[in-house]
C-alpha cells in the first residue's frame, strides 16, 4: 500500500495513548502525533494534517463531540473516529449528529476496526 | 277569895307589921322614915292587894300588890341588930322587884302577855338578889352608907372589895336598863291605848312610872354619893306608897261610876242626844248606838238602824271594840258598840245603860219612824211611776224624780208651785183640763185620763194619770195625789208592732221563697205570690183547703212535720220534694216554725219553701269541680299545700306529692305551722319571712329552700307562696314546690366538670380562643397560653375581631374557616401566620369548630399550636438532607470519574495490550509479545491497586472488619505526620462509628493537605451518653469551615445524628475539630432522619 494512513491520538490518559499507538502501529498505521486535550488536539490537527483523528469523547477541557464539531466547522480533512470506554449506545444520537466517521469502544479498538470505519 | 284566905292574909300582915315595928323600935340606926313611911307603904300594898283580890278575884293584880307588901315588910329585917336577920332582910328585900314588875307590866288585866313582860320581873329579881348575895358573901359590912352600926354579914366569907364594887356597878347599870325598858313599854302601851283605856291606865302608869323614875334616880345618886341617896330615899318611899293607891283606885273606880249615872240622867233631861250623853258618861267618844227594828217588809238587811233610821250592819265584836246588847222583854232592842276597855268597868257600863234605858226605848221608836219615812221617800224617789201632789188650786206641791224627768225639767224646784197643767198638759188640751179640774172641785173624786204632751225638753210623752183626793180630819179635800205612768214607750211599741206586721206582710208578699201558712187541720191559711210561682197553684185555689203540694209517697213525712209543729218543734233546711200543679216534682228546702196564739198554744205552721233545683245543680257542679281539682292536685308533680295567714297547714289540704315527698299520711299533715315542721331549721326563718310577706300582700318570686321529710332527710325545694281568693272570709295561701334536689346535684356536677374543663383549658399549651359567628372574641374562654403568647390581656382582646390577629394573606381563609365552623362544617388543620400584640409573627397550625356555650349561644372555638420553631427545624432538616444528597452525588461523581480515569483506563489498556500480544503471537513475534504481556501484567497490578483504593474510599473495610480503633490506627498510619491516638469509647452504634471515622479521616486529610503541622492528636471518648471526637493539630490554623465541602459534609453527617460539629481554628494556634454525638435512640433517630441512600452508602 503506497500511502500509510497517518493517525493523531487525542486522549488525556497516557496509558491509553501508549496502548493505542502500539496497537495501531502494529496494524500498519502511522501515529503522527498525540494530544491530551481538546485545544491541543485542534492545534495538532492543523500542524500535522493527519488522515485520521482518534478522539476520546471525554477530555478535560471539552467533549469529543465539541472538538469534532470544531474540526468539521474549520473544514479540516481528517476523518474523525470517536473512542470511549463507554458503550456506543450511551452516545447514540450525539455520534450520528457529529462530523465523526464513527465510534469505537476503547475495549474494541484495533487497526481493523479503524479501517472498517474508513472504508 | 275565901274568908279563910282573907283571914290568913290579914294575920300575916299583922304578924309582919308587928315584927317590923318591933325591929324598928329596938334598932339603933332606924330613922324616922321607917316608921313614918316604909312600914305604912308595905301595909298599904298588902291591904290594897287584899281589897283588889276581894273585888276582882280573877285579876292577879291584887296578888301582885299583896306580894309586894309582904316582901317589903320583910325587908324591914335589915334594921335588925342581929347579923342573921340583917342578912336575911338584905337578901329577901331585893325580891320585892319581882311582884312589883309583874304588877306594873300586867296592869290592868294582871296577865303578862309577852315573853319580855314575863322575863323583865325575873331579871330584876335575879339582878338585885344576885348583887346582894355577892355583897353579903364578900363584904363584911354590906350597908356601911346607911348605918355605921349595922351588923356584919352573917354569910361573910372573905373580903373582896373589887368584886363587890364591880357587882354594885353592874347592878346599878342593869337596874337602869331595866327601868328604862319598863318605862318604854309603858309609854308605848299608853300611846296605843284608846281614850277609854287611857283613862283607866293613866293613874296607875303615872304612879308606877314615877316610882321607877325615882328608883332610877336613887340608883344613880347611890353611885355618886351615899348621902344624896339617903335624901332621895325618903322621896322614893313617898312615891312608892302612891302606887298601891293608884292601883286600888283603878281597880275600884267602879265605885265612882255612880256619879256617871247621875251625869247621864241629867244630860238626857237637859236634851243632850242619847249617844252623846252615853259617850260623855262612859268617857268613850267612839260609842255607837244601833237599834233593832221588828222585822218588817221594805226595811232591808239585818233590821238594824242607826238613830237616824239608816240601815246599818248588825253590830259585832271586833278587836278593840266591844258590843253591849240591850234587851227588853226578852227581845233585843239596841246595841252599844264601845271601846273594849270599858269591859273592865262593867259596873259603869251597866249603870249607865240602866239609867239610859227609857231614853233608849224612845230613841228606838224614833229611829223606827225615821226608817219608815226613809222607806217611803225611797219608794217615791225610786218609783218609775210619776207621783205628784197638787193643792186644790191645781198647783204642784210635790213631784217625785220620775215626774220631774217626765216634765223635762232638770230639777223639782223648776216645777213645784206651778200649775199641774202648765207642766204636764199640752197647749191644746190645757183649757179643757182646767175646766175639768174646776168641775171636779170641791170633792175631786178619783179620776183617770190619758194625755199626750210635749215636755220642756221637747220630748213627746204619753202619760196615763190617776188622781185621788187627800182628806183632812173633817173630810175636806186638802190636796190631791196624782199618779201617772209614762206609756210613751208602750205606745211607741204598739205603733212599731203595727208597722212590723205591715212590713212582714210586704216581706211575705215579695219574698222569693214560698211562704205557706197551714193550720193544725192542715188547711192552708196563707199562700204568697212566690208559692204561686213555684208551685203553679193560685192562692185563691188553695186557701181553706188541704195543701195540694204533698206527693203521695211523702204523706207520712208531712204528717210528722205537722205533728212536730203542734208539739212546738221547728225544722230548718229540711230537703224534700213537693209537687207542682202540673204534677211534676220540685226539690225544695223546707223550714217550718209553729204559729202561736197569744196564750202560747200552737195554732198552725208557717212553712218556707225554696226551690233548690238550681242550687243542687250548682252544688253538684261544684262537687264535680272539687273532685276534678283534687284529682289535678293529687296527680300534679308539684308539692302543694294550703296554709292560713299564720302559716298553719290546713287539714286535708296537702296533695299526694306533698305526702309522698315528705313522708306523711294525708290526715297528719294539717294543724302544724308549715315552717316549723316541714322546713329545715336553718331555713325556717327565711321561709317564714317569705310567707309573711305574701300574707302582707307582697308578691315574692320563687325561692329554693331545704325542706325536711318526716325521716329527717333534707330536700331542696324550689317553691312559691301565692294567696288564694278568700273563701268564707278565710285567707288561704297555696304553697307550691318542686323537688330540685337532683337538679341541684346535677348542676353541681356540671359545675365541677366545667371547672375541670376550664382548668384543662387554662393549662393546655395549645391556644384556645372563642369567637362569635362574626369572628369577634368573646370573654372567658381564651386561655392563658393564647393570652401570654400573643401578649394580650383578656379584657383587651375581648370584643376585637379575631381576623385582625391573622396575617393579611390568610385573612380570607381564616374568615371562611370560622364561618364554616360556625355552620358545623368540620375544618381541617391549616397553618397561618398569627400576629401578636407587638406585630410579631407566629406560625400557628389551627382549626376551628362549632361549640355551644352554657347559655346555648353558638360560638366558634379556635384552637391552634405554635409551629414556628417546628417549621424552622423542619426547614433546617430539609437543607441538611439536601446537602447530604449533594455530598453523595459528588461522591458518586468522584467515584465514577475515579473508576473511569483509573481502573477503567487501565483495564482498557490491558485489553488493548492483550489484543496486541495476541496479534504478535499470531504474527510470529513471541519476543515482543512477551514484552507486551509483561507490561500488561504491570497494568493489571496497577488496576487492582487502584480498585482497592477506591473501595476503601467508599467504605473503610477495616472499620467493618476490625472495628473503630484499628480503623483509626490505619488512618493515623497513612497520615504523613505523627498522630497520637486515644480512643476510649467502647461499643458504639454502626452509624456513629462511621461518622467518627469520617470526621477523623477528613480532618487528618485536611491536616496533611493544609495545616503544615508537625503532629496531630485524635481522641474519642464517651461522656454522659454522648461521644466526643476531637482532632487537633499544631499547624497554622485559620481554617474556614465554610470554605470547602469537606467540613460541611461532616457537619451534616453529625447533625443527622442530632450531634454538633465545632471547628476552632485561630491563626497560628492550630485547628481543633470537635464532634459531639448523643447516643440516645440513635437507631430510631437514624431511621427517621437519614434517607435510604445514606443507608446503602454505609452498608456497602
Amino acid at each position: 500500500m503506497a500511502n500509510v494512513t497517518r493517525v493523531l491520538i487525542v486522549d488525556d490518559h497516557p496509558s491509553f495513548r501508549a496502548s493505542a499507538r502500539a496497537m495501531l502501529e502494529a496494524d500498519g498505521f502511522e501515529v503522527v502525533g498525540e494530544a491530551d486535550d481538546g485545544a491541543s488536539a485542534l492545534a495538532e490537527v492543523a500542524r500535522l494534517d493527519p488522515d485520521v483523528v482518534l478522539l476520546d469523547v471525554h477530555l478535560p477541557d471539552a467533549t469529543g463531540f465539541d472538538v469534532s464539531k470544531r474540526l468539521g466547522a474549520s473544514g479540516a480533512r481528517p476523518s474523525i473516529v470517536l473512542v470511549s470506554t463507554r458503550d456506543a449506545t450511551d452516545y447514540d444520537d450525539l455520534i450520528r449528529q457529529s462530523h465523526a466517521r464513527g465510534f469505537i469502544s476503547k475495549a474494541d479498538l484495533s487497526g481493523e476496526a479503524v479501517r472498517e470505519l474508513l472504508e | 277569895m275565901s274568908r279563910l284566905t282573907l283571914a290568913f292574909g290579914l294575920a300575916l300582915l299583922t304578924l309582919e307589921t308587928a315584927l317590923a315595928v318591933w325591929i324598928a323600935a329596938t334598932s339603933e340606926q332606924v330613922g324616922v322614915d321607917s316608921f313614918g313611911i316604909a312600914i305604912p307603904a308595905g301595909v298599904v300594898f298588902v291591904i290594897s292587894g287584899l281589897v283588889a283580890l276581894l273585888r276582882r278575884p280573877e285579876n292577879r293584880t291584887g296578888l301582885y300588890l299583896a306580894a309586894v307588901g309582904y316582901i317589903w315588910l320583910l325587908g324591914a329585917l335589915v334594921d335588925s341588930g342581929d347579923s342573921w336577920l340583917f342578912t336575911l332582910g338584905l337578901v329577901v328585900g331585893g325580891l320585892v322587884w319581882v311582884p312589883f314588875g309583874a304588877l306594873v307590866l300586867g296592869y290592868p288585866t294582871g296577865r303578862l302577855e309577852t315573853r319580855l313582860e314575863r322575863g323583865l320581873p325575873i331579871a330584876a329579881g335575879l339582878l338585885v338578889t344576885g348583887t346582894t348575895l355577892i355583897e353579903v358573901l364578900f363584904d363584911r359590912t354590906p350597908e356601911p352608907d346607911r348605918c355605921e352600926t349595922c351588923p356584919e354579914s352573917a354569910l361573910f366569907v372573905a373580903d373582896q372589895p373589887e368584886l363587890v364594887a364591880a357587882a354594885r356597878t353592874l347592878a346599878a347599870v342593869g337596874s337602869l336598863v331595866l327601868i328604862v325598858v319598863v318605862i318604854a313599854i309603858l309609854t308605848r302601851r299608853w300611846q296605843q291605848a284608846t281614850p277609854a283605856l287611857r283613862r283607866l291606865l293613866s293613874p296607875v302608869l303615872g304612879a308606877a312610872s314615877t316610882t321607877l323614875a325615882a328608883a332610877g334616880l336613887f340608883v344613880i345618886a347611890d353611885q355618886v354619893s351615899g348621902r344624896a341617896a339617903e335624901d332621895l330615899l325618903v322621896l322614893f318611899y313617898l312615891v312608892f306608897t302612891t302606887v298601891p293607891l293608884a292601883f286600888l283606885f283603878g281597880i275600884l273606880r267602879t265605885r265612882l261610876a255612880r256619879s256617871s249615872v247621875a251625869e247621864v240622867v241629867m244630860a238626857l233631861e237637859s236634851g243632850v242626844p242619847l249617844r252623846d250623853a252615853l259617850a260623855t258618861a262612859l268617857g268613850d267618844p267612839t260609842v255607837e248606838l244601833a237599834f233593832q227594828l221588828e222585822s218588817r217588809d221594805g226595811i232591808e238587811g239585818t233590821g238594824w238602824v242607826d238613830p237616824q233610821g239608816r240601815s246599818v250592819p248588825a253590830p259585832v265584836e271586833t278587836p278593840g271594840r266591844a258590843v253591849r246588847f240591850v234587851d227588853r222583854n226578852s227581845a233585843r232592842v239596841a246595841a252599844l258598840t264601845c271601846d273594849a276597855s270599858l269591859l273592865h268597868e262593867p259596873e259603869l257600863v251597866d249603870g249607865v245603860m240602866a239609867a239610859a234605858g227609857l231614853a233608849i226605848s224612845n230613841e228606838r221608836l224614833q229611829a223606827e219612824l225615821r226608817a219608815e219615812i226613809r222607806l217611803a221617800d225611797m219608794l217615791t224617789g225610786t218609783s218609775p211611776a210619776l207621783l205628784t201632789t197638787v193643792d186644790t188650786q191645781g198647783r204642784l206641791l210635790t213631784a217625785n224624780p220620775s215626774a220631774v224627768a217626765a216634765s223635762g225639767y232638770d230639777d223639782a224646784s223648776d216645777v213645784l208651785g206651778r200649775f199641774f197643767w202648765e207642766v204636764f198638759i199640752a197647749d191644746d188640751e190645757r183649757e179643757e183640763m182646767v175646766a175639768r179640774f174646776a168641775a171636779a172641785a170641791p170633792d175631786f173624786p178619783p179620776a183617770e185620763y190619758e194625755n199626750a204632751f210635749t215636755n220642756a225638753r221637747g220630748e213627746d210623752r204619753v202619760i196615763y194619770w190617776r188622781s185621788a183626793p187627800v182628806l183632812d180630819e173633817d173630810g175636806a179635800v186638802v190636796r190631791l195625789v196624782a199618779g201617772g205612768v209614762d206609756i210613751t214607750e208602750r205606745k211607741r211599741r204598739e205603733e212599731e208592732a203595727r208597722a212590723g206586721a205591715e212590713r212582714l206582710r210586704a216581706v211575705i208578699e215579695s219574698a222569693p221563697v214560698a211562704i205557706i201558712e197551714v193550720d193544725n187541720a192542715q188547711l192552708v191559711q196563707g199562700w204568697n205570690p212566690a208559692a204561686e210561682r213555684i208551685f203553679g197553684w193560685k192562692a185563691l185555689d188553695v186557701i181553706g183547703s188541704r195543701t195540694p203540694l204533698i206527693p203521695p209517697e211523702r204523706e207520712d213525712e208531712f204528717r210528722e212535720i205537722i205533728d212536730e209543729g203542734i208539739g212546738g218543734g221547728a225544722r230548718t233546711g229540711f230537703e224534700t220534694k213537693r209537687m207542682r200543679s202540673d204534677g211534676t216534682l220540685v226539690d225544695v228546702e223546707l223550714s217550718t216554725a209553729p204559729i202561736r196564739s197569744a196564750d202560747g198554744t200552737v195554732v198552725g205552721q208557717m212553712a218556707i219553701l225554696s226551690d233548690i233545683t238550681e242550687r243542687n245543680r250548682l252544688e253538684e257542679e261544684k262537687e264535680r269541680e272539687r273532685v276534678f281539682l283534687n284529682a289535678i292536685a293529687n296527680t300534679a308533680p308539684s308539692i302543694l299545700c294550703l296554709v292560713d295567714d299564720r302559716g298553719i297547714v290546713q287539714d286535708l289540704a296537702t296533695n299526694l306529692a306533698f305526702e309522698r315527698t315528705l313522708g306523711y299520711e294525708t290526715d297528719e299533715t294539717g294543724g302544724h305551722v308549715f315552717w316549723e315542721r316541714y322546713v329545715a331549721p336553718d331555713h325556717a326563718a327565711e321561709v317564714r319571712d317569705i310567707v309573711e310577706r305574701v300574707v302582707a300582700g307582697e308578691a315574692v318570686p320563687e325561692h329554693d329552700h331545704r325542706w325536711t321529710t318526716r325521716g329527717g332527710k333534707e330536700l331542696l325545694i324550689a317553691w312559691t307562696c301565692t294567696p288564694l281568693p278568700r273563701i268564707d272570709e278565710r285567707r288561704l295561701f297555696l304553697i307550691s314546690g318542686v323537688d330540685v334536689t337532683e337538679r341541684m346535684e346535677r348542676e353541681v356536677e356540671v359545675g365541677r366538670q366545667r371547672d375541670l374543663l376550664r382548668a384543662i383549658t387554662e393549662a393546655a399549651s395549645s391556644f384556645l380562643v372563642t369567637v362569635d359567628p362574626n369572628g369577634v372574641v368573646v370573654p372567658q374562654n381564651n386561655n392563658r397560653a393564647f393570652l401570654t403568647t400573643f401578649g394580650w390581656a383578656e379584657e383587651e382582646i375581648v370584643g376585637r375581631s379575631f381576623l385582625g390577629l391573622i396575617g393579611r394573606e390568610d385573612d380570607y381563609i381564616a374568615r371562611m374557616a370560622i364561618a364554616n365552623a360556625a355552620n358545623g362544617i368540620p375544618q381541617p388543620e391549616r397553618e397561618s401566620v398569627w400576629l401578636d400584640r407587638d406585630g410579631g409573627e407566629h406560625t400557628v397550625a389551627w382549626t376551628a369548630r362549632h361549640v355551644l356555650d352554657p347559655g346555648g349561644r353558638s360560638l366558634t372555638l379556635v384552637s391552634g399550636t405554635d409551629v414556628t420553631v417546628r417549621r424552622r427545624q423542619e426547614e433546617e432538616l430539609r437543607a441538611s438532607r439536601a446537602r447530604i444528597l449533594e455530598a453523595e452525588d459528588q461522591a458518586r461523581r468522584r467515584l465514577e470519574r475515579n473508576l473511569h480515569d483509573g481502573a477503567q483506563q487501565r483495564l482498557v489498556a490491558l485489553s488493548i495490550a492483550l489484543r496486541l500480544a495476541e496479534s504478535k503471537l499470531g504474527g510470529g513475534d513471541p519476543g515482543s509479545a512477551a514484552t507486551v504481556l509483561a507490561s500488561a501484567r504491570e497494568e493489571l497490578m496497577q488496576a487492582l491497586e487502584e480498585l482497592r483504593e477506591l473501595a476503601r474510599g467508599i467504605h473503610p473495610a477495616v472499620l467493618t472488619d476490625r472495628g473503630l480503633e484499628p480503623a483509626l490506627e490505619a488512618l493515623a498510619a497513612r497520615t504523613p505526620i505523627p498522630v497520637e491516638l486515644d480512643v476510649d469509647a467502647g461499643s458504639l452504634p454502626q452509624q456513629v462509628e462511621a461518622a467518627i471515622y469520617y470526621v477523623v479521616a477528613e480532618s487528618l486529610t485536611n491536616v496533611a493537605k493544609y495545616a503544615q503541622a508537625t503532629s496531630a492528636s485524635v481522641t474519642v471518648e464517651r461522656a454522659n451518653r454522648t461521644v466526643v471526637v476531637e482532632v487537633s493539630d499544631d499547624g497554622i490554623g485559620d481554617a474556614d469551615p465554610e470554605a470547602g465541602t469537606g467540613l460541611r459534609g461532616l457537619a451534616d453527617r453529625v447533625a443527622a445524628l442530632d450531634g454538633v460539629l465545632l471547628v476552632e481554628s485561630t491563626e497560628g494556634q492550630g485547628t481543633t475539630v470537635r464532634a459531639e454525638i448523643p447516643l440516645l435512640h440513635q437507631e430510631a433517630q437514624a431511621s427517621r432522619f437519614l434517607p435510604n441512600e445514606a443507608g446503602t452508602l454505609v452498608d456497602s
